[in-house]
């Protein structure tokens, strides 16, 4: 709800300079223009700092920039359109938790002409890192109109947060290797420098075959066939930009839709939602990778009554390399999340109690934290799922 | 009281003959065994002679060879009533008299198990402990063994014994329970036809079918009822060389061959309810007697969802005619049984296919037998013999009914004819039938004769007979309908049981037992050899040319007597060896054939005309003609110590069985072709790609399948002790307590296959590696127990009851460091090669040598628990019983540490309870 505030918010102020315009005289003089920020609700012991505003004249093309301090800017601006945009570094609290993160906010074509009312701009926070984020991750399948549950419909939405345009090639997925409901003391713990993890797989492609434009998101099928010849509550997935295929008689090979490479074991998806994601790029080959990159592991498995020695093999992803996690998990079986707290902080989820039938159809997606010019939204990404994501909404492929 | 036929077996003096004095020998006992210190007295008419048995119970006594005709013999001993007989004394005769001890049978009621003193460590369970225990299955009985505790009965799942075995969670060491035999009446359980599985299907150990399995693992005690028993024996020990085809022990069960007034039996407890009703008639006139009887069992899983129910129904009929001339005592048995058991599955409120979901496993089983015994009654070479026969005819089934729901598009394979093929795909959602067809149709025949023969001092009891099984299955196996299988993705094809050739097997024994009497020693000799062989097979099959012989050996010495205090106090010490040799079942000599499918060409269009997948199909047959039997190798040393009816037994064990039947993988690579369509536009076409036109690949898929092979070890070691004490007056309490220390170790025997830890990658590109290790699974277990039973018969008030404390000292569990370095390799093309302290080197190689990590071989240990039992049964003139019994009414399991984990065991315990009620009219 909080991200849809935001959005008002800013139409609002958006409407009220349509309504204010004023036909112009062609004298050049300057006009000042005061711009307040305010700052998202929810963090608590705000520090900003090194905000600055860029005003960019749409026709000329000539960038005015000045600082902001204690919230406002009064900036002498010619006339013309502008295009305002924000950005600062701020330090902060989250239940308690200290935080950094940068505040954007976005004015978009401000007509300049004769008196201009005072601006004010809702900031929003934004990760450190601007890029590919998950968008949307549908994890659980979808359950048939007889009850059961279909599992070949699920997905990664990967979304461009930037306002260039990227290139998907050589984009990672994987998931990790630990549950989020299940505890141990696993040795070494590498987690404050590496995400462990299972299934590995890359996005094909020489660097630049597949263009990503700022706004807009791929689509990672499960298995990329329309899945409504076999169950009517699911998705057509035929026009999905990739798809999983292992290469078995469990699986089907669209032809129309390109392959991820493997890099590592199958990534089958956990439908109870109990693997954590990330995206990340490699700096190293795979061969590299796979001959460096593992990570051996032991642990003592507790239950009840009884306490048994354990070993495990996988693979990690230095915390370096990742471009986005989301942790996942459900409310009743929650231990902890499987990353650094400084690739995500929190965790979301689509089903409240393990195997929780509400979460078939449902995904998790990204908020949006505010628009930035030319319409593109921006995803609202502060490390922190539990706050970035809106938790068990139904799926965006589904009709 | 107890008609049991003691006149055979006993072990007999040697009579020596002179002109002046004859002498004859005897033997006094009670039902436990032999009284020492019995005095005897020879009146003709006034007293000729007076003599005191042994600690064997053995006497001799001397007369004049000019005295004949009767004799008044007066046996006297303290805690017995005194005899008065009038015996026919002929020298050769042996005379054995049976005592009964002064309290009535208070002394020889045993609510526990008692072992035996005989020459094979075994543990006796009678009816009254049976009655007092109030099982459900024969499985609750085992409780009393030496190491045994008292567990909830888990009747949703088969029931396995293993005997001295700590067990370990793991199909892999199957022969510790399917080495176990269970014979019935004489004629053995025999499970080598069982093949109610279904195989090919991607099973969770939860999962029904599997749980069920019992094909190659032995008996499941669920289906033995116990109302039916007199007395079970339970020989742990190294038995006589008549018994073949098992590894670990055996289990001897007789049931009842006498008059019983109608008896009826109502029992309930939290997961179960059963009823018995049976009566034996006598026609004495006609030395008749007839025994029917028939039980029912209700059971479920968990009481308050019925996801998992099992019904047994048993039904027996049995004839026992005896015949007395002068010469021989003839007795033929004849049987006829039913045994159904039935696991029924319901499924989760929470499945939404639940209104058609329908799983059953049914056992039938019709037996029919018969045996003859002959007995001389003087003494003379042949002493008896005796023939049985058995024929079971068995209808077994799995039906399931499963509404499948593919969880995404797949293939479908269908065809058997190896070769590429193009298939179909899986329909999206359909209700599969499943049926596994099961006629196991065995048959048996076993024929003993027993010699008796003197040279010098020694005295030979022979035995020497023939055995002759068979098994065979004639049902239709596993069925369904393949364009609709009961699992999406799996691998299993139809298969016919009844081309399954029979499994046959004859063997012969040959055993002396030799009582040699060295006074005040005397020593028992039991030597026996087993020759075995399995008919009927292949000619290429390794045991189809090979002969087994088991060679088993006791040695008994008993002590001389001596007083200790009041009372003689006796000591033996049986020395046993012995080889055992099982079989292995028809599964693991002619297993199905595996079906191998792998994807060529996978084409799935958006438009459905223009889908095309092809499949190459692999059909292996995993047969394993070097299969050899499983042989267990025991030895063990038992010492004996009577005084006052108080007895101890210890009995130190070791033995080893290196070579149980064991699902080991086997890689082998299989080419395939991987057609590329990439050049082809699939927006352009008109037609499905045909395969022929395409370019492609040729892949080698480096894959496994399973083989029975004889590589798994179990060697177990331990102590068993059991003291009980005498009936002590006030309550007659009897304080017995039992227990062991177990210590088990499994392991493979033979190298196994297995792809390394990670993946290993060459150029970019996945390749499959195998290594063969020489080990890998090593697990120490070890456990440690004791219960103390104060049971306390009241037949006055018609009141019994029992209060048993089980205590575990400790359990440790310990994994075995891995062997990291292959002895060979696989390469990606299926070329074996050595592997080399080069290979250790190479750069790929290397990922094949596995890790080891110290932590996961630390001891594991979990200290000591109690559980307390409680059990009582009142009687009501006699014709009403009632009883209860209440397990764990208290424990005691501190939480403790476990590398450092904190282990919260307390607070889990549930008191299990359960009550019933009995009728005699």
């Amino acid at each position: 709800m909080k991200q849809q505030w935001y959005v008002w918010g800013i139409m609002a102020v958006l409407f009220s300079m349509a309504s204010c315009k004023k036909e112009d005289k062609p004298a050049i003089r300057k006009t000042p223009v005061t711009i307040t920020t305010t700052l998202p609700a929810g963090i608590e012991e705000a520090v900003v700092r090194n905000m600055s505003i860029s005003l960019k004249e749409n026709n000329t093309g000539t960038v005015t920039t000045a600082p902001v301090v204690d919230n406002t800017v009064t900036v002498e601006l010619a006339e013309g359109v502008y295009n305002i945009a924000i950005e600062g570094d701020v330090q902060y609290k989250t239940d308690g938790q200290e935080q950094q993160g940068k505040l954007k906010g976005y004015i978009e074509s401000l007509r300049v002409t004769g008196a201009v009312a005072p601006q004010s701009v809702k900031l929003f926070l934004s990760g450190g890192s601007e890029g590919f984020v998950f968008q949307e991750i549908f994890f659980s399948g979808t359950e048939t109109p007889q009850g059961n549950f279909y599992l070949g419909d699920r997905y990664f939405k990967i979304y461009n947060n930037s306002e260039d345009t990227l290139y998907a090639d050589g984009l990672v997925i994987a998931d990790s290797e630990f549950l989020t409901v299940e505890k141990n003391d696993y040795t070494p713990d590498i987690m404050q420098e590496a995400v462990a993890v299972g299934a590995i797989f890359k996005i094909p492609g020489n660097g630049t075959t597949y263009p990503v434009y700022p706004g807009k998101a791929i689509v990672i099928a499960e298995t990329a066939i329309n899945h409504l010849e076999f169950n009517t509550n699911s998705a057509d997935l035929s026009k999905a930009d990739f798809e999983i295929y292992h290469e078995d008689m469990d699986d089907v090979d669209n032809p129309s839709v390109a392959n991820v490479s493997p890099v590592f074991g199958e990534m089958v998806l956990h439908n109870r939602g109990f693997k954590s994601f990330v995206l990340a790029r490699f700096p190293v080959t795979d061969e590299q990778y796979l001959a460096e990159y593992k990570y051996d592991y032991t642990y003592d498995f507790v239950f009840e009554d009884f306490s048994f020695p354990m070993d495990g093999s996988s693979y990690k992803i230095p915390n370096e390399w990742v471009i986005d996690a989301v942790n996942l998990s459900v409310q009743s079986e929650f231990k902890w999340i499987v990353t650094a707290p400084s690739l995500d902080m929190g965790w979301t989820y689509s089903g409240q109690v393990d195997g929780d039938k509400q979460r078939f159809g449902n995904s998790v997606q990204r908020k949006e934290a505010g628009t930035g010019f030319n319409g593109r939204v921006i995803l609202q990404d502060t490390n922190n799922s539990a706050n970035d994501f809106t938790p068990q909404v139904k799926a965006s492929l589904i009709q | 009281m107890l008609k049991l036929k003691y006149l055979l077996i006993i072990g007999v003096l040697a009579t020596s003959y002179n002109l002046k004095a004859q002498t004859i020998g005897g033997m006094v006992k009670d039902p436990d065994g032999p009284v020492a210190g019995a005095t005897l007295q020879l009146y003709a008419p006034h007293l000729l002679q007076e003599t005191i048995t042994n600690g064997a119970g053995k006497f001799t006594l001397q007369y004049q060879a000019d005295i004949t005709g009767k004799f008044r013999l007066r046996i006297t001993h303290v805690g017995y009533i005194p005899m008065d007989t009038m015996i026919t004394l002929f020298p050769n005769t042996p005379v054995v008299i049976d005592m009964t001890p002064v309290s009535g049978t208070l002394q020889e009621v045993f609510l526990t198990a008692r072992e035996t003193r005989g020459l094979t460590t075994s543990s006796v369970i009678d009816k009254e402990a049976m009655r007092h225990l109030q099982p459900s299955s024969l499985t609750d009985i085992m409780e009393l063994l030496p190491g045994g505790r008292s567990i909830d009965p888990a009747l949703a799942s088969p029931n396995l014994l293993r005997l001295r075995e700590t067990g370990i969670a793991a199909d892999d060491y199957s022969i510790g329970t399917l080495g176990t035999a269970f014979m019935v009446d004489g004629v053995p359980m025999n499970t080598t036809a069982n093949l109610q599985y279904a195989a090919g299907i991607h099973q969770s150990s939860a999962d029904r079918l599997n749980r069920i399995n019992t094909v190659g693992k032995g008996v499941d005690m669920r289906s033995i009822s116990t109302d039916n028993i007199e007395k079970v024996e339970v020989m742990r020990g190294v038995p006589s060389a008549e018994y073949g085809n098992l590894t670990n022990g055996m289990v001897k069960i007789f049931r009842k061959k006498s008059a019983t007034p109608w008896e009826a039996r109502i029992k309930a407890d939290g997961f179960s309810s059963m009823g018995y009703a049976g009566k034996g008639f006598e026609m004495a006139s006609r030395k008749l007697v007839i025994n029917a009887g028939f039980d029912y069992l209700h059971a479920r899983a968990d009481p308050r969802t019925p996801l998992s129910n099992y019904k047994r129904y048993t039904a027996t009929f049995r004839i026992n005619k005896t015949w007395i001339t002068n010469r021989y005592q003839v007795e033929w048995d004849n049987f006829a049984d039913y045994t159904g058991s039935f696991d029924i599955g319901k499924t989760d409120m929470d499945d939404p296919n639940r209104d058609v979901n329908r799983f059953q496993s049914r056992y039938n089983k019709t037996s029919f037998s018969s045996a003859l015994y002959l007995q001389q009654k003087k003494p003379a070479f042949f002493r008896q013999a005796s023939i049985h026969t058995a024929v079971a005819v068995q209808r077994d089934k799995i039906i399931q009914d499963k509404w499948v729901q593919a969880e995404s598009a797949q293939i479908l394979a269908t065809h058997t004819a190896p070769g590429a093929h193009n298939v179909g795909y899986l329909t999206p959602n359909y209700m599969s039938h499943l049926e596994v067809d099961g006629r196991p149709l065995t048959a048996y025949l076993k024929a003993v004769a027993d010699f008796a023969a003197t040279t010098g001092q020694l005295k030979h009891n022979i035995k020497t007979g023939a055995e002759w099984n068979y098994s065979k299955n004639n049902g239709d196996g596993q069925r369904f309908n393949p364009l609709y299988p009961p699992a999406a993705g799996m691998t299993l094809r139809n298969r016919r049981y009844k081309d399954i050739p029979a499994a046959t097997d004859l063997s012969f024994f040959l055993e002396n037992s030799t009582t040699l009497d060295l006074y005040p020693f005397q020593v028992q000799l039991n030597g026996g050899v087993r020759f075995s062989k399995l008919l009927n097979l292949p000619p290429h099959y390794t045991l189809s040319r090979k002969v087994n012989a088991d060679p088993r050996v006791n040695l008994q010495t008993n002590f001389p007597s001596f007083r200790w205090g009041k009372h003689q106090m006796t000591t033996a010490l049986t020395l046993s060896y012995g080889i055992q040799t099982m079989y292995p079942v028809l599964d693991h000599l002619f297993p199905e054939y595996v079906y191998l499918d792998l994807v060529q060409f996978n084409y799935y269009h958006n438009d459905p005309a223009y889908r095309t997948a092809n499949v190459y199909t692999y059909r292996v047959l995993p047969q394993h003609p070097e299969l050899n039997v499983a042989r267990n190798t025991k030895w063990e040393a038992r010492l004996d110590i009577a005084l006052n009816k108080t007895r101890l037994s210890v009995t130190a064990f070791t033995e080893k069985l290196p070579n149980g039947f064991r699902d080991i993988n086997r890689y082998e690579a299989f080419i395939s072709k991987r057609y590329n369509s990439d050049h082809i536009d699939p927006d352009d076409i008109v037609a499905p790609p045909d395969i022929h036109t395409l370019p492609y690949d040729t892949v080698h898929n480096l894959l496994s399948y399973t083989i029975t092979e004889n590589g798994s070890l179990i060697s177990r070691q331990g102590i068993e002790y059991q003291l009980s004490t005498r009936r002590i007056a006030w309550l007659n309490s009897r304080f017995t307590i039992n227990g062991a220390w177990l210590y088990s170790f499994y392991e493979n025997s033979r190298p196994l296959y297995q792809p390394p830890p990670g993946s290993i990658v060459v150029d970019g590109v996945r390749q499959q590696y195998i290594g063969l290790y020489l080990q890998d699974d090593g697990y120490k277990r070890q456990r440690f127990n004791t219960n103390l039973t104060v049971d306390n018969y009241l037949p006055g008030l018609g009141l019994t009851f029992s209060t048993s404390f089980q205590a575990m000292w400790w359990t440790i569990s310990q994994n075995m460091p891995r062997h990291p370095v292959p002895l060979r390799y696989i390469d990606p093309a299926g070329q074996e090669h050595e592997y080399t302290s080069e290979s250790q080197q190479d750069a790929v190689l290397q990922w094949l040598i596995k890790r080891n990590e110290p932590q996961l071989h630390r001891k594991n240990k979990v200290p000591f628990e109690m559980n307390i039992n409680f059990k009582a049964s009142r009687a009501f003139r006699k014709i009403v019983h009632i009883s209860l019994f209440v397990n764990r009414i208290l424990r005691y399991s501190p939480d403790y540490y476990s590398n450092g984990a904190l282990i919260r065991r307390s607070g889990y315990n549930t008191p299990y309870f359960g009550m019933e009620l009995n009728f005699k009219l």
